[in-house]
């Protein structure tokens, strides 16, 4: 719910190779909560094969302390992904 | 109970007969029938009495030991000494070795019918094992806790610490609790003290008595409250040591626990 | 009543597999865990089919940073997911559940991992549980040392705690009043720029080995309660004025008896001596209290042998008294113990919703439901 008094504004879609992808990294990313409510909100969404993250603050610098927190995240899933996607009957080379 | 602590006290008190009541964390506690220099004691229980010996412990460095046992040996004597004049209910000091780790003093407490000795813990794990729930919480139990609490805060109105206070060191003599285990006590006059002093108990009862944890504690609080009676100046007292009991518990629940 | 473990059995199968995240400090964990059906005991035992762990390690002076430390994780904790699997030999679709460390520990640490257990889990369509972590040390304790029902010393960089098992709950008797044992061993040795690798702590044992005068530190025991602040504080004054020109006008610093200078490994020695004793009498004051012989220690302080053999030399002094302990591989945080622990919980019922994997910092032992126990 945008509040009138965060007034800044940033949407970043990432692109992935499937639906299911990008809602398994909505799901991923959408459990933890944003500490401080008043001064950001962050929420996730997916359009086809997307992930939209809209980034509401109160200045850039909030805005610019979380998404470098959700990409920090996006890597490990999309590591996660690259390696473990339908792979669940393969045994693993040491 | 280990033959070599028994043997210890044994070579210490040769030709005393010492049947072993207890052996706690610090000391190992015996009970005799010899008075070491009276035959006529003027004790409630003339004919039995308790050595508290605290023997050496081998885990410790022997610097840090032979101080640990001395100053806990002499402090709880001294404290002691002082719940004696406050007349605050504990046991009378009959004699004591700093040096050595020893203390005879005053009988107090009854067997139970487990063969256990009549403190407050084993008297309300007695109740909780043998009697319906509705005893565990009568009336008899109530009037007990709160007595345990007038007693602590005869304690503190004294500005004396217990500093271990948990429900195996009271002891119920025909169920009239007496404090017993001074060797972490200290004197303060801070609401602090006091207020680590309840919560240290507070947090006993809970683990120790978890089912009825919440009315015991209450019971305590009731009878704390009560041994500072209605005297404006020990009221404001008593409110001071309940806030900084609320900051303490707080404390505890918020530290952080890092993995 | 008895506990029924096996309600979620697969048709067709005589076992459980979990594996297990840990990331709550600065060790990265990752461990497959397999329980056969039925009872845990001694003859039914849990198997270890991997335990892989990466340590964040700090330069001598430095203590490991959340940010740094989360970096750290996420950097490796899909390699080492892999390497887990590896070695265990086992495939995704075997698996159970999988299981990550929910809290006590640093917030940003424990997000890093728990974003890898949610994408796994949903790639692999696998149910979540959420473990706390001194209860992962405890469970797997007990399970490597078959101690049944002991008072647990837990002792790691952010925990010091004695607990005991009653009614279903690990409920704490005491614990520390300021500092944890680990975080005062580490601020000690950044004091006296004691070397982070492996670990400051085992610095400060290997080097307490050559130490000769005792100093004697402040000892501050409260009931079964201990606070180390006092020591820590003591100690900075005297490294101060060690490392200064005049280190002999601080009379602390000169051992009465033989006139010597007071070394750091003298100072390492007396900082061992102090704590442990008062670990080790808090331990036996526990056990006197609820009358209980059996002590195991947890936890990564838990592997310093010193305190191993203080503990020892304790509980040979009580009536049929036991020790238990574990060795580096488990007392030291790892994953194996967070997908035994979950396992538990997970044979018993207990999976989370994605909605309710948000790890915590703040997470008290007594916070657990034990339904896995009913003595």
């Amino acid at each position: 719910m945008a509040s009138t008094a965060l007034s800044y504004q940033l949407e970043i879609n990432v692109p992935f190779e499937s639906a299911k992808q990008a809602t398994i990294a909505c799901n991923t990313l959408s459990p933890d909560p944003i500490l401080k409510k008043d001064e950001l909100t962050v929420d996730y969404t997916t359009s086809g094969s997307n992930l939209i993250c809209l980034f509401q603050g109160v200045s850039d610098r909030v805005i610019r302390v979380a998404i470098s927190n959700v990409l920090d995240n996006l890597k490990t899933i999309v590591e996660c992904i690259d390696e473990f996607e339908g792979k669940e009957d393969h045994i693993f080379s040491k | 109970m280990t033959d070599r602590v028994v043997q210890l006290v044994e070579d210490i008190l040769p030709g005393i007969p010492l049947q072993v009541v207890s052996q706690g964390a610090e000391a190992v506690v015996f009970r005799t029938g010899v008075h070491p220099y009276t035959a006529h004691p003027s004790l409630t229980n003339p004919n039995q009495f308790i050595i508290k010996y605290r023997p050496s412990k081998k885990y410790r460095h022997p610097k840090i030991d032979a101080s640990i046992t001395k100053s806990r040996t002499a402090g709880e004597v001294k404290f002691m000494h002082r719940l004696a004049k406050a007349g605050i209910n504990a046991p009378n000091v009959v004699s004591a070795d700093f040096k050595r780790g020893l203390i005879w003093m005053e009988h107090l407490g009854e067997v139970l019918p487990s063969g256990e000795v009549s403190s407050f813990k084993n008297h309300l794990w007695s109740v909780e094992r043998t009697r319906s729930p509705d005893e565990c919480v009568s009336e008899d139990i109530q009037r007990i806790c709160e007595q345990v609490g007038q007693l602590i805060g005869q304690l503190h109105h004294n500005d004396m610490i217990h500093g271990d206070l948990t429900s195996s060191n009271i002891v119920l003599q025909k169920k009239v609790p007496y404090l017993i285990d001074f060797g972490l006590s200290s004197y303060s006059g801070l609401a602090e003290d006091k207020a680590v002093d309840l919560y240290v108990l507070e947090r006993a009862i809970q683990s120790t008595h978890s089912m009825y944890a919440y009315k015991y504690n209450q019971w305590l609080l009731k009878g704390y409250e009560a041994a500072y009676g209605t005297n404006k100046q020990n009221r404001r007292k008593y409110v001071e040591v309940m806030g900084k009991l609320e900051d303490v518990r707080q404390r505890g629940r918020k530290r952080s626990m890092l993995g | 009543m008895t506990v029924d473990l096996d309600k979620r059995l697969r048709p067709g199968r005589d076992y459980y597999l979990a594996l297990g995240l840990e990331g709550s400090a600065n060790k990265l964990g990752v461990g497959i865990i397999r329980h056969g059906v039925g009872e845990p005991g001694p003859h039914n035992s849990a198997q270890v089919l991997s335990n892989v762990r990466d340590t964040y390690i700090t330069p001598p002076g430095e203590g490991f940073l959340p940010r740094d430390t989360a970096r750290h994780h996420r950097h490796w904790v899909v390699r080492i997911i892999k390497r887990a699997l590896a070695d265990a030999g086992v495939c995704g679709r075997d698996l159970d559940c999988i299981c990550f460390t929910q809290g006590p520990g640093m917030g940003a640490p424990l997000q890093s991992v728990v974003i890898a257990a949610r994408t796994l889990a949903q790639l692999w369509n696998l149910p979540l549980v959420g473990v706390n972590h001194c209860v992962g040390h405890i469970e797997m304790g007990r399970e490597i040392t078959g101690a049944q029902n002991p008072v647990v010393l837990y002792v790691s960089g952010g925990n010091t705690q004695i607990i005991a098992y009653s009614r279903q709950r690990y409920r704490i008797f005491g614990e520390t009043l300021d500092i944890a044992i680990g975080n005062c061993l580490d601020r000690f040795a950044r004091v006296l720029k004691i070397s982070n690798d492996p670990a400051p702590g085992y610095n400060i044992e290997q080097m307490a080995k050559k130490g000769r005068h005792l100093v004697e530190l402040p000892y501050t025991v409260k009931g079964m309660d201990i606070s180390m602040s006092g020591i820590l504080q003591y100690v900075d004054v005297l490294a101060k004025d060690m490392f200064s020109s005049t280190p002999k006008k601080n009379k602390n610093l000169v051992d009465q008896e033989s006139g010597e200078l007071i070394t750091p490994e003298d100072l390492c020695f007396s900082l061992q001596e102090s704590l442990y004793s008062m670990l080790v009498e808090i331990t036996e004051r526990a056990m006197a209290h609820v009358q209980s012989n059996q002590v195991l220690i947890v936890g990564g302080v838990g592997s310093n042998e010193r305190l191993q053999e203080m503990m020892e030399l304790m509980v040979n002094d009580r009536k049929n008294g036991s020790i238990h302990a574990t060795d580096e591989r488990f007392c030291i945080d790892n994953g194996i113990m967070i997908a035994h622990a979950g396992l538990l919980s997970y044979r018993m019922g207990q999976t989370k919703e994605l909605k309710d994997t948000v790890c915590t910092q703040r997470f008290r032992t007594d916070e657990v439901w034990v339904n896995w126990r009913d003595d």
